[in-house]
């Protein structure tokens, strides 16, 4: 069999023979649907949509289909769970609670726990389902980001895809919130707090969201409007949209044999990517069922009833949230009183801006970067990480410092697991957040131009064979065996080097640009000529940064396949 | 205009790189079995998975009415009914995997990529379309017109942000609020009985709440600790004073996110905050000595009636809990 | 010694469904345990108090001269000759027997290392159950304290009581699910998985290093033994949801999520990805 064309050649197709029972009924109902919708060139389009196999390509699946887990059974547990900050003596089974006030949330959901056949199992499918969901966001994020994939013309739907995880995070923080109990409600006090340290109106935005002063009966209820209705429906929106524009922008691939920036190359959606992707489908739903069977989440009924004068050791939030509560654990206690006001850095700082920074800078990451390389350049291929060392170690960094401040929402855990002093732990971390990131750019740096320097080496000079030859003259060489035809091909698109043109003059600059944009040579070049403005002044240097020369490795062999 | 580079022109057929393409498409379609033998076992194999799916389903619905959920807490239950689902899931879908990966042709698919922007021509008829539209309007004639539409527009979504004024209460001076007064009696937090001079013991610490508390705006900013040191363990002559005794009573509300707080230590005297760590020194006026938290607890003055019950000699007097913008 | 009562107020009639009874037998084996070890205690004392021909209960009991040998020996070079104290440990005058049997009987005493806190460990093989009784009587005589509990009868206190004066007075630093907690400058409250319910009634009682004295006025000894119920209750019952995750709240179950659900998830991917 040979390649198949998704464009197949102009012929007038023509319908079977003796259409069987399947045949006819196909096309019953495809010619009803075209009778109403004129869907037939449509549908035969995107059941001919090419999907690149790639296995990171399936990461964003994990969140989509865990969206699809928590809509089912989000909607299951909304037939059992009162939204009601309502004072009821719990009678229900779980003997260490009965007798206990509480309000109608935390009961209902004991009563979901211990009284409905399955209902922990939803509330547990929920729980991780909403894990995931944040999780699979996240690592699909870097995908996309260290492999430049965010690059026009998919820079919108990065924004779209940066909102969704914001989204993700707000509603993961609403449902954990609803059943009232004494973890969540300690969460929730913590997040009036910020709330509050607003200056200015920060008071007036906590009575105006909770309804009274804290915690009045009203905040339950309207988080869980927000979380069933308000967020999910935003997100049904945002993702699909974020679907369409994959679907009509078709998905980018890695450089590869007979992949270039105009094509793809894969499988049809139909039936070959349709069977895997919902055999993932029900992977992912596998796999969140097999973690609530046998892994315990969120036992409310151990936390006990939400009461504003009881807390217990070790109060934590589910992860997404922890970078905050590690931002608010290692912040210095500076506060002002300016005029009769106070203003509390010691969480506006941790709590408010340094989070309203990160996303800001996450989201406009495309946009600054293409500014800084005047990279105006459609960009279908994707890059490796090691080949764009500055992202990568830009990325590294970030996270680098994310990761600290996640390490610090657990200080007291990971204080208390390795024997440490909570102090000592807080200040190591405090250093570490200050000193690791840059670290950690210089050193992913160091080491994407060591790979690439090795990549070279290896496409210039072959794989080194061990086996030492004597030459005429007397010298000793080491044979050195040419790469194999494919991979050398896939490693020169990879780092970018045409073997039909061979290197250009400076070799640098048309390796930064990853032999993609073309236009781009141009205009950097031009940028440096033209008369700067501050602007362009802080442009020109960011970008020397971003394209500080590589270490290329002198072509002494002739290439094997020149 | 920045010139754009174009892809995905309707191409030549002679696209060169199709040509590695069609050598690898070879190399993978020869793996690909076409043998009906291998085709059998395989069938048979997807067949076994969609088989144990059906199996799982089956002890699915038999456990969820065979086994109680009043049995070690619903334990069995969540285990089976859990366990049952989860395997099914899993061999449906490895069934769908393996049918694509054995029984589905190989051969990858090469389509052409469209052009991301439109021809130029369009792009001028669609500015051209929409100048005229806003030429037909008369957005740029009828001045009068264009103010109030403006004014009209402007105040259209007013209406929609003033009504959410009734989702709460102004806060005024309601976080000054705390349920203390003078004359109120320390109760204890769960039993709600009066505490009396000498049931504390050295070193003891014991949650309490102004007599009668029962409101919802109470109880968030009246949650107190009060405490007892041994003699000459307070070091602040003012902390001593406020308190009764070596009885000291100090809000229990972090002064930094509101954390209800009493991880007291009796030795060092130290108090943590389990949610940022910060740390009050609870002999020298709750000083922070670590942590976030910017001021120390806020210290309520107390003494004893002449029944022998710990009373507050007033509310607090200055704002417990976090920080606030009106906080003086 | 004080004799402890249990309480049962009028609001936790029992239920009359099955899932109670379970709970109520293991609790039943667990009790028979405690009475034993109880009752071993007793004995050593009572022999202690009874072999010789007994004169009367001063100074010159033998258990009490007893423990002063075991004292000297194994106590005296940090706590000074007479239980005064010294530069490296506190006065033992007034803490009465009950803290002896907490500190020695979870291990704690003799110290091997000073650090932040005294970790629990094997009760020092040089002590046995009978010389704990000996050297908590010698300390008794040395001034007035909190005494040993006997018959902690928790069995039919309210548990879900104590479940509240628990989250009140306990979870702050022991967590909510008594799995330990970390305190300042390298100290912590430990996990309550291995304390007796007489070790928790005695260190309520007696104020262990840094843990405050919750006395018997503040929290009465009917509360103690519904908090003690709770405990065991949770300490005992099944996780429901599969396993605990070591019930420290949410960190674990991060760490699950990562590892598990999108590690796993992974490999099936690459599994999709990878040629037939």
């Amino acid at each position: 069999m040979s390649a198949r064309k998704a464009e197949p050649a102009v012929e007038t197709p023509t319908r079977p023979e003796n259409p069987g029972p399947a045949e006819k009924a196909t096309r019953g109902t495809l010619k009803y649907v075209d009778d109403h919708f004129g869907s037939a060139n449509f549908l035969k389009r995107s059941m001919d949509k090419v999907f690149p196999d790639h296995w990171s390509f399936m990461l964003g699946e994990i969140a989509l289909y865990s969206f699809v887990i928590l809509l089912l059974s989000g909607v299951y547990l909304t037939l059992f769970f009162h939204a009601s900050q309502q004072d009821v003596v719990y009678n229900g089974t779980y003997q260490p609670l009965r007798g206990v006030q509480m309000t109608e949330a935390y009961a209902s959901t004991l009563h979901i726990s211990f009284d409905v056949r399955g209902g922990l199992l939803m509330r547990q499918i929920h729980h991780w389902a909403a894990l995931l969901f944040v999780t699979s966001i996240v690592v699909h994020m870097f995908r996309v980001f260290f492999t430049g994939a965010y690059k026009k013309p998919r820079t919108i739907n990065w924004h779209i895809g940066t909102v969704l995880m914001i989204l993700g995070i707000l509603e993961g923080f609403c449902g954990y919130s609803l059943p009232d109990d004494l973890l969540s409600g300690t969460g929730l006090r913590i997040a009036y707090s910020v709330a509050e340290s607003i200056p200015v109106v920060g008071t007036y935005v906590c009575y105006f969201l909770f309804g009274a002063k804290y915690p009045g009966t009203d905040i339950i209820p309207r988080l869980f409007i927000i979380h069933v209705l308000l967020i999910p429906g935003i997100l049904l929106a945002l993702i699909s949209a974020h679907m369409m524009i994959l679907w009509h922008q078709k998905h980018t691939d890695f450089p590869g044999p007979g992949k270039t920036e105009e094509n793809v190359v894969g499988t049809k959606f139909y039936p070959g990517f349709f069977l895997k992707t919902n055999g993932f489908f029900f992977m992912v739903f596998g796999m969140v069922t097999a973690l609530a069977a046998f892994a315990q989440i969120n036992p409310v009924w151990l936390y006990g009833p939400y009461n504003a004068a009881q807390v217990s050791a070790g109060s934590q939030p589910d992860w997404y949230i922890l970078f905050l509560e590690g931002s608010l654990r290692l912040m210095p206690n500076w506060e002002s009183h300016i005029w009769h006001h106070t203003i509390s850095w010691n969480i506006l700082i941790p709590g408010v801006i340094i989070p309203g920074i990160m996303f800001n800078l996450l989201a406009l990451y495309p946009n600054i970067e293409a500014w800084v390389t005047k990279d105006k350049g459609y960009h279908n291929l994707l890059d490796r990480p090691r080949d764009v060392p500055v992202r990568t170690g830009l990325g590294v960094m970030s996270l680098t410092f994310y990761l600290v401040l996640v390490a610090a929402g657990a200080n007291d855990i990971l204080a208390n697991t390795f024997h440490w002093s909570l102090q000592a732990t807080t200040w190591v971390l405090r250093v570490l957040l200050i000193v690791l990131p840059p670290i950690a750019f210089k050193l992913t740096k160091r080491i994407c131009l060591g790979l690439q320097h090795h990549d070279e080496a290896l496409l210039h000079h072959g794989v080194e064979t061990g086996i030492i030859r004597r030459l005429p003259s007397g010298a000793y060489v080491e044979i050195e065996e040419p790469l194999p035809a494919k991979k050398a091909e896939t490693l020169a698109k990879q780092i970018g080097y045409d073997p039909h043109h061979g290197h250009g003059a400076n070799g640098h600059a048309e390796i930064t640009a990853n032999g993609h944009a073309a236009g781009h040579v141009d205009e950097a070049a031009e940028g440096i000529k033209r008369p700067v403005a501050l602007v362009d002044k802080l442009q020109t240097k960011l970008a020397d940064f971003w394209d500080e020369p590589r270490e290329t490795v002198p072509d002494t062999q002739p290439h094997p396949e020149d | 205009m920045p010139p754009r580079k174009r892809v995905g022109r309707r191409p030549a057929a002679e696209n060169p790189s199709n040509v590695g393409e069609r050598t690898s498409d070879q190399a993978v379609t020869e793996q690909h079995a076409d043998d009906p033998r291998e085709q059998k076992f395989a069938e048979i194999q997807v067949a076994a998975l969609f088989f144990v799916g059906i199996a799982m389903l089956i002890f699915f619905l038999v456990s969820y009415f065979a086994i109680s959920i009043h049995d070690q807490l619903g334990q069995y239950s969540n285990y089976a009914l859990g366990g049952s689902l989860a395997l099914a899931l899993f061999a449906i879908g490895a069934g769908f995997i393996v049918w694509a990966k054995k029984l589905l042709p190989h051969d990858k698919v090469v389509q052409e990529r469209h052009d991301f922007f439109s021809p130029e021509a369009e792009e001028i008829e669609a500015e051209n379309t929409f100048l005229a539209g806003v030429d037909d309007l008369g957005l740029g004639r009828f001045k009068i017109l264009r103010r109030t539409l403006i004014g009209a527009l402007a105040l259209f979504p007013l209406p929609l942000v003033v009504m959410l004024r009734d989702l709460g209460p102004l806060p005024g001076d309601s976080l000054l609020v705390t349920g203390w007064a003078k004359g109120k009696r320390l109760v204890d937090l769960d039993t709600k009985l009066p505490v009396k001079l000498g049931d504390l013991e050295i070193g003891g610490i014991q949650t309490v709440m102004p007599e009668g508390f029962t409101t919802v705006d109470d109880f968030a900013l009246a949650p107190t600790m009060l405490i007892r040191f041994g003699p000459h363990e307070i070091l602040s002559d003012k902390e001593a004073a406020w308190g009764y005794e070596g009885h000291v009573a100090y809000s229990k509300i972090c002064t930094h996110a509101g954390c209800p707080i009493s991880l007291y230590e009796q030795q060092t005297h130290h108090l943590l905050c389990p949610c940022h760590q910060s740390t009050f020194d609870m002999s020298r006026d709750a000083k922070v000595i670590f942590g976030p938290a910017a001021r120390p607890l806020p210290q309520l003055k107390i003494t004893v009636d002449s029944e022998g019950y710990f009373i507050a000699e007033g509310n607090y007097s200055q704002a417990v809990g976090p920080s606030f913008w009106e906080r003086r | 010694m004080t004799k402890v009562e249990p309480v049962t107020p009028a609001e936790t009639a029992e239920p009359a469904d099955a899932a109670a009874r379970p709970r109520r037998s293991r609790k039943r084996r667990i009790a028979s345990l405690g009475i034993l070890v109880a009752s071993l205690g007793t004995v050593g004392t009572l022999y202690a108090g009874f072999a010789p021909a007994a004169s009367s209960a001063s100074n010159d009991d033998p258990a009490i001269q007893q423990g002063r040998q075991l004292f000297l020996q194994g106590c005296a070079s940090c706590h000074g000759l007479n239980a005064e104290g010294g530069e490296r440990a506190p006065s033992l005058v007034g803490v009465g027997a009950a803290a002896v049997d907490f500190q020695m009987g979870t291990g704690r005493m003799p110290l091997q290392q000073h650090g932040p806190e005294a970790p629990r460990k094997p009760v020092d093989p040089r002590f046995t159950e009978a010389d704990i009784q000996d050297i908590a009587a010698y300390i008794a005589s040395l001034g007035a304290g909190p005494a040993e509990p006997t018959d902690l009868d928790y069995q039919s206190a309210d548990v879900a009581y104590g479940g509240a004066l628990f989250r009140t007075n306990c979870a702050q630093c022991h967590n909510f699910a008594g799995s330990g907690g970390e305190l300042t400058y390298g100290k912590y409250a430990p996990t309550l998985s291995d304390a007796t319910p007489k070790q928790i009634y005695e260190a309520m009682i007696t104020g262990p290093e840094n843990m405050p004295v919750f006395g018997d006025q503040e929290i009465t000894p009917a509360q103690k033994l519904a908090i003690i119920d709770y405990i065991r209750t949770i300490k005992t019952e099944p996780n429901p949801g599969g396993a605990g995750l070591g019930r420290v709240g949410p960190v674990t179950e991060t760490a699950v999520a990562w590892l598990v659900g999108i590690g796993g998830l992974v490999i099936i991917t690459m599994w999709i990805g990878s040629k037939a």
